[in-house]
């Protein structure tokens, strides 16, 4: 599994992206760890138990909206970006 | 007047006369300003069948009522006049600070008639109106012409030029205020070259009246508070327009060397997080905007090295992707050179892309080359070819023409990706099917802005959100973003407001600024007005259901690879429902209820 990290979520983890070596069953999931191992990260990735609003999920560039939200479940070869919600034109 | 000056600037280059006239008052509250204004008085004074570089075309650069006021992010202009590129109506938009001086010195529109014998610029301040000799300015690019009109009227006169670009008739070249700031789709600038008119320069002294400044202030600061706490304004701050590229890429969406494809592996190199690392100076805000979007930027690489401004997403994407290139450096100096030559960032290199791609297809013949390497992925090819379009120099000569017209050239018109001969931006319509709609349905041609379902369909900015493969529903999105965007034009707003800010807020401002009560629906209502009285002028133009299309590329081939791969644009199931939710008939023309509804009959 590959997470991406763009924006301003980027610097909060450090990296761009990195394997994820551990398989996870579905989002809520791998969020969870995610988040323990970035701390400042966390914050930006839930309200509460749910997902935030200021961030973008996309699983296989599907944002997750349109897939189970934060019980959309996870394949070993996911790519999951995480974004903050943007604009431009 | 409140809100509005009251009074309209007209300027005839043939005979030299200068007039003030009244703002008629009903026009202005059926059709607020800017957009909305200069449409209506250029649809009463001009035939749709007219020549766009003719001297009877008409170019009228009019503020909005907000425009000079602290309404927030609210600070702009537009500029109307007939399109050469697309000889649809062309409405081009620019924000910075040549807006509020207009409306300071005491217009809510120039109107500019005729063509003048010789280059001249027009030199406004205040009441004083004088036609000057712009010879030694003919040739010149746009910071030397910005920088010599200042010296010879004041230091702090706002200065809007074309560069060689508009005097050289190039179908897409733009109006530029402030060096920087780009009126800059629809070919305005060869329209303001036709005519002889090298440059105005404005200095405004006086100020906006406003109804009941106490409700103004009011409204402002509710307004001003939702859009300055919004994450998306927030983020256009930090990255700029260019943080798009990585989620349209990520999406599958990102149109990639002419729309043969829509991902580009190393998208991330051109996107806005590079950006801001790698070439911005200083972030740039125009006038009254609590967002300040705009880049300063320098290039270091002695290649490319350079200052300017930008560029913003679309230059990003179009000389990035479109082109197969994943150099910053080159894209952002060939951005500069947009803005230096007066060229729209869109349609250069779009039309670019075009071209390598014939070229990658065997279609342009060699001999044809100018003696260029013109392949996918030449970074110094890009930034040549801009020159050469704004000089019409060899090969740049023909693509001066935009895509369509060059395509045809060779007999392959559907390489170009245009609709109405306006090439479509940096959304690829195939994975995102509301943007599609918008790009075929646009009273300017292939564009974005005027109908940014990007909003609800990728970026979820807001509450709404909808999926971008599914049509159900898209047409009335469409519909909506379409009329508000118009409303948000013609007050002279930005349309990124409305990423805080919605008809409500606006219309609390309005009301205020006017003494004009505008309720939500009315402040929307004038968007659509101002929408059918384009598409009518439009239709009386010639155009019919047909040319609400896009190119086969999009309809017919699938995008090859990413997250998209496999999808087309599904406009053709769109299309009716659309023209059956904007009361239009099955060939795409208004009823004569809905004209009598919206007070256009």
């Amino acid at each position: 599994m590959t997470v991406k990290y763009f924006g301003d979520i980027r610097p909060l983890t450090g990296i761009k992206e990195e394997r994820w070596p551990h398989p996870h069953p579905d989002l809520r999931s791998l969020l969870n760890v995610l988040g323990q191992k970035h701390a400042a990260l966390r914050n930006r990735l839930f309200e509460g138990d749910q997902l935030s609003s200021t961030t973008i999920i996309l699983v296989n560039g599907r944002s997750v909206d349109y897939l189970k939200g934060i019980e959309t479940p996870l394949q070993p070869d996911d790519i999951v970006d995480v974004f903050p919600v943007e604009g431009g034109g | 007047m409140n809100g509005w000056i009251g009074t309209i600037l007209r300027i005839d280059l043939t005979t030299g006369a200068v007039k003030k006239e009244p703002l008629i008052k009903n026009d202005a509250i059926l059709f607020l300003g800017a957009r909305g204004l200069a449409t209506k008085i250029f649809t009463d004074e001009v035939p749709a069948t007219v020549d766009p570089l003719s001297p009877e075309n008409k170019l009228i650069f009019a503020p909005g009522p907000f425009t000079g006021t602290l309404a927030p992010s609210a600070g702009r202009y537009h500029v109307v006049a007939k399109s050469p590129l697309t000889n649809t109506i062309a409405g081009a938009n620019s924000g910075g600070v040549f807006g509020a001086a207009v409306k300071y010195a005491g217009y809510d529109a120039i109107v500019f008639e005729g063509k003048a014998e010789k280059p001249v610029y027009v030199w406004i301040k205040d009441g004083r109106v004088e036609i000057r000799d712009a010879s030694h300015l003919w040739g010149k690019w746009v910071p030397d012409t910005t920088d010599i009109v200042r010296s010879e009227t004041d230091d702090d006169a706002s200065v809007a030029c074309i560069g060689p670009a508009g005097e050289k008739l190039v179908l897409f070249a733009s109006i530029q205020n402030e060096m920087h700031r780009a009126a800059g789709r629809g070919g305005v600038g060869a329209v303001m070259g036709s005519k002889n008119l090298k440059a105005i320069a404005v200095r405004g002294t006086g100020g906006v009246r406003v109804a009941d400044v106490k409700a103004l202030e009011a409204a402002i600061w509710v307004a001003r508070a939702k859009l300055s706490a919004h994450p998306v304004a927030q983020g256009l701050n930090k990255h700029g327009t260019d943080i798009l590229v990585n989620i349209l890429n990520e999406t599958g969406c990102l149109p990639t060397r002419n729309y043969n494809d829509g991902h580009f592996p190393t998208a991330d190199k051109v996107g806005g997080e590079s950006l801001t690392k790698e070439v911005l100076t200083r972030r740039k805000g125009c006038f009254a905007c609590v967002i300040s979007c705009g880049r300063v930027t320098r290039v270091k690489d002695p290649k490319f090295a350079g200052e300017g401004e930008g560029p913003e997403y679309e230059a990003a994407w179009g000389y990035g992707p479109d082109c197969g290139v994943d150099n910053l450096d080159a894209a952002t100096k060939a951005n500069h050179l947009c803005n230096e030559l007066g060229l729209d960032s869109i349609s250069a290199p779009a039309t670019i892309a075009c071209a390598i791609d014939m070229a990658e297809s065997g279609l342009l013949p060699a001999k044809d080359f100018d003696g260029l390497d013109i392949r996918w992925g030449n970074a110094e090819l890009i930034v040549e070819l801009t020159k050469r379009i704004a000089l019409r120099q060899g090969i740049g000569d023909k693509l001066a023409l935009g895509s369509y017209r060059f395509a045809e050239m060779y007999g392959h018109p559907e390489y170009s990706m245009t609709s109405k001969k306006q090439e479509i931006p940096a959304y690829d319509a195939r994975g995102i099917q509301g943007i599609g709609l918008e790009y075929a349905t646009c009273n300017r041609g292939g564009c974005h802005v005027k109908g940014y379902t990007i909003a609800v369909e990728v970026l979820a900015s807001g509450n709404v959100r909808m999926d971008p493969r599914e049509i159900k529903g898209k047409p009335a999105l469409v519909k909506a973003f379409q009329d508000m965007t118009a409303a948000v034009d013609a007050s002279g707003g930005c349309i990124f407001g409305t990423f805080g800010m919605v008809a409500d807020d606006y219309a609390a401002m309005l009301s205020a600024l006017t003494g004009v009560q505008y309720s939500a629906a009315d402040y929307v209502k004038a968007g659509e007005r101002i929408w059918n009285l384009e598409r009518i002028f439009n239709l009386e133009a010639g155009f019919t259901a047909k040319d609400d299309s896009l190119p086969e590329r999009l309809l017919k081939s699938p995008i090859k690879t990413g997250p998209s791969k496999g999808l087309v644009s599904r406009l053709p199931e769109m299309l009716p429902e659309y023209y059956n939710v904007r009361g239009w008939n099955d060939q795409g023309v208004p009823s004569s209820e809905k004209l009598h509804e919206l007070q256009l009959a």
